[in-house]
């Protein structure tokens, strides 16, 4: 009785639900028990040996905080990153087990989207990296200045690093709130490509530091999972090679020389003034500022702790120095994952899902998917047919 | 046009989906509204789970829902029997053809226990239209433009719950509700309320002519 008659394959039903149970971190004895069903019956359904009865996947659905819908909906795709990163030697932090969860169902929802809308993540990786025995640090400023050329970028400071990595790499960017002591995440996938979440909650200059980071860790470590704690000291040449790799990329050698060159010539000392001014140029915090510099030779070692022991660089010289608006530009900027919410509006649009759908899958409140359909809704009406796109 | 609700007599128990929760829950007054309606309201298991695991910037809607839960103000029912297989049918297949678990729940447990189903979601109510001819659809605006909830609530703390609802909550109206809505929230509160502004943008493009004009979903009328 009450077998499903939905078309689903049952072995890739299996596989959804072993995924599902994994990412939830739970055994196949409590998934059982919460189905009532045997452990050995749960091990045929996940093999696709017997069919789920429906009872039976509405229970195992609650067991793992999944949807029903998300487990049968055709194009839903089963991203299993939880699990890689519970294999790091961080494990057991819920901070950093929800931090993973929530990439794992951020790339699940853009992928599925793009099945829905039929369209396909385009990117363009640099080739990988490896790190060779010998100074890391070399390798990386190495590796950061060869991925600027390649990029086209010289050696300006870069404008928008996330959108230079969601837009010329294809990399899966996401921003949301995460635990405060978790500052990134990287996976990649072979079937789903590179991912990252910034942690939303940190001010703008940290979040570029954290990208960098994982810029790093794309560019030569690609294959292995990384949860990135700025403020925890890691001494593994992975670590060091993504933190120099950031540091390179951000703030490129020659061109923090220039322009530190340019904003000290008949200065006699190095000033708050001056840190503020080149940090704010090349977008990057004040303590990294320093630190390049002092790893360019172009401050004295321990400058950073001089400064730190003399009152530091306060938000509030940053904001007279820069004036209010600079400086709140500087603290603030539009959320990230702009082009998962723009496939999940477009879907939307066209009946493709439903609002219950689109807040599982963006994992945002009513009131939240609402705001961002209003806004996309308020743009479209603005829009002239002049604006019209050709396809 | 005048628009009147088209919650009536005929509807015996309301089923409501997390589309029109959120929205009552958002006016502030979602006890004295659901108590006025005087008829059995029911969630499903279903909708109260979504609202829960959506709920990071919404916590006190939560405590809210859980406490009419427990006055029984409203009453949670779980879908079993013949509408279980109902909810499956709804929730499987293509994402284009299937509702989230919430909307599938409401119009399952609804349609096969003779219920109303309260729902302001676009794609699960063209999709009720097209499967359950018989299934009586209403949404948010129906129930605050119900009677007795008018009467119950009388008209300024009316206005102010569904000012509330839309600001909060964003509460949806469709085209042939704005007038009512417009009359009792006023000129001022409609401006500052972002989708209805633009609904009154676009009627005033109709009346000017203005092309481009997409008429909305209205499967009730």
């Amino acid at each position: 009785m009450n077998k499903l008659t939905h078309e689903l394959n049952p072995v890739e039903l299996g596989e959804r639900l072993k995924v599902a149970r994994e990412t939830e971190n739970v055994t196949q004895d409590a998934g059982a028990k919460a189905a009532g069903i045997a452990r050995t019956t749960l091990v045929a359904i996940e093999k696709g040996q017997r069919s789920a009865r429906i009872e039976e996947l509405q229970a195992l659905s609650r067991c793992y905080g999944v949807s029903v819908n998300s487990l049968l909906r055709h194009e839903a795709v089963h991203v299993d990153l939880v699990p890689r990163f519970r294999s790091l030697p961080q494990t057991g932090d819920a901070g950093i087990d929800q931090a993973a969860r929530t990439l794992n169902d951020l790339v699940r929802a853009e992928v599925e989207l793009e099945n829905i809308l039929g369209v396909q993540r385009a990117h363009n990786y640099p080739v990988e990296r490896t790190i060779l025995p010998g100074d890391v640090r070399t390798q990386a400023e190495h590796d950061a200045q060869n991925l600027r050329h390649w990029l086209g970028l010289g050696e300006g400071p870069v404008q928008d690093l996330f959108a230079l990595m969601e837009l010329q790499l294809g990399v899966r960017i996401y921003s949301r709130k995460l635990d405060p002591k978790v500052s990134g995440l990287f996976a990649y996938d072979d079937a789903v490509g590179a991912c990252i979440l910034i942690n939303s909650s940190h001010r703008k200059d940290r979040r570029n530091q954290t990208g960098g980071h994982e810029l790093g860790h794309f560019t030569a470590t690609r294959r292995l999972p990384e949860v990135y704690q700025d403020e925890k000291y890691e001494n593994s040449r992975e670590e060091r090679y993504a933190n120099a790799f950031g540091r390179a990329f951000l703030t490129p050698a020659r061109a923090v020389m220039e322009k530190f060159k340019e904003l000290t010539t008949g200065a006699s000392h190095l000033t708050r003034r001056h840190i503020i001014l080149l940090a704010h140029y090349f977008s990057v915090s004040r303590q990294a500022m320093v630190m390049r510099l002092e790893e360019l030779d172009l401050t004295k070692k321990g400058t950073w702790d001089w400064f730190k022991d003399n009152g530091g660089i306060r938000d509030e010289q940053v904001r007279q120095v820069l004036g209010p608006a600079a400086y709140d530009s500087s603290v603030v900027d539009n959320p990230l994952s702009s082009r998962l919410f723009l496939l999940a509006i477009e879907a939307w649009k066209k009946d493709l899902i439903s609002e219950g759908q689109m807040s599982e899958m963006l994992k945002l409140g009513r009131a939240q998917v609402r705001e961002l359909l209003d806004e996309a809704a308020a743009e479209e009406d603005e829009a002239d047919d002049l604006f019209k796109l050709p396809h | 046009m005048t628009f009147s609700s088209c919650l009536t007599e005929e509807d015996s128990a309301l089923v409501l989906d997390s589309s029109v929760v959120i929205n009552l829950l958002a006016t502030g007054r979602a006890s004295s509204i659901m108590q006025a309606l005087s008829m059995p309201i029911v969630v499903t298991d279903n909708v109260v789970r979504e609202i829960e695991q959506g709920a990071v910037r919404e916590r006190p809607e939560v405590d809210l829902l859980r406490e009419m839960i427990g006055d029984q103000t409203l009453r949670v029912a779980e879908v079993d029997g013949p509408a279980l297989q109902i909810f499956f049918d709804l929730v499987s297949g293509s994402a284009s053809e299937s509702l989230g678990d919430g909307e599938a729940a409401t119009l399952a447990f609804a349609y096969s226990n003779g219920c109303s189903a309260a729902i302001d979601e676009k794609k699960a109510t063209k999709l009720s239209v097209d499967r359950f001819i018989s299934l009586r659809l209403v949404t948010t605006i129906d129930i605050l433009a119900h009677d007795a909830v008018q009467s119950t609530l009388g008209r300024t703390a009316l206005a102010e719950a569904a000012f509330r609802a839309l600001r909060l909550a964003r509460m949806q109206v469709r085209e042939h509700q704005f007038d009512w809505v417009h009359d009792l929230i006023g000129a001022e509160n409609v401006a500052a309320s972002t989708s209805l502004r633009r609904l009154a943008n676009r009627r005033k493009g109709l009346v000017r002519g203005h092309s481009g004009i997409r008429v909305l979903l209205n499967p009730t009328e």
